[in-house]
């Protein structure tokens, strides 16, 4: 998906509309996480349980924006910076759900 | 920037031997679609788990008791597998295309609709049960 105004002949070299793409899909996730701490939050504030996993999932919905917003800085450059995959990110949002789901699981059952 | 510090962070240690070719930077475009599919798979976990949240919460019992808990759980569970493989295919994905090898199949999403399939199906089974 390369964007119209290609400066380089080549258009391997355009990443046209990617990197935004990629920054608002972190937004996109952020939110998601939200919904998720304002769903738990809702109706399980009431007790420690539910309001450590709400808050975890806020944690990790602030933690993801910041990751969104750098990712933004990041990306925003030209030429694109070598380099672009960002092992610690992933790894931090994807085991941080895991964790998330995991103690949700148990608050599901013991609630 | 494969290992760094030992840690393995692409998942590319089991071809460590092949490290005589050297890793190629792939195309930024690949990079970027990949993270956004891993994204794409921490968003479809997140889904799964407010479905698991809101039928504990949200939807009224069941005839049978204990129903909404176990499907609840059931979702949260995928929900965890879901997250757990977008980070693992992340790696090796990111692993593959450095080093110009074909992309890694997966059965996850196989196993997925699977179990949804038995949800929906208990779920249909639970609404069509009289009460008491």
């Amino acid at each position: 998906m390369a964007g119209a105004s290609s400066s380089s002949p080549d258009v391997g070299e355009d990443p046209g509309l990617q990197p935004q793409r990629s920054a608002l899909a972190w937004s996109r996730t952020s939110l998601a996480v939200t919904a998720n701490a304002v769903l738990i939050l809702q109706r399980e504030i009431h007790q420690v349980a539910g309001l450590f996993t709400g808050f975890l999932a806020l944690a990790i919905a602030a933690a993801t924006l910041v990751i969104g917003r750098r990712r933004h800085v990041t990306l925003s450059q030209r030429p694109l910076p070598d380099g672009l995959a960002a092992p610690i990110p992933v790894h931090l949002l994807g085991w941080s759900v895991v964790v998330l789901s995991f103690v949700t699981s148990g608050l599901l059952v013991f609630a | 920037m494969g290992t760094k510090g030992g840690v393995d962070l692409f998942g590319c240690q089991r071809m460590v031997d092949m490290t005589a070719q050297g890793d190629r930077e792939p195309d930024q475009r690949f990079t970027l679609a990949n993270e956004r599919t891993f994204l794409a798979w921490i968003r479809t976990a997140l889904s799964l788990l407010a479905a698991g949240v809101a039928v504990v919460q949200l939807v009224p019992d069941f005839a049978v008791p204990g129903a909404r808990k176990v499907l609840g759980v059931f979702l949260a569970a995928l929900a965890m597998l879901t997250a757990a493989t977008g980070v693992l295919r992340w790696d090796r994905v990111e692993c593959a295309m450095r080093r110009s090898m074909p992309l890694p199949r997966t059965r996850v999403p196989w196993i997925i609709a699977a179990v949804l399939v038995i949800i929906a199906t208990a779920s249909l089974v639970l609404l069509a049960l009289p009460d008491r």
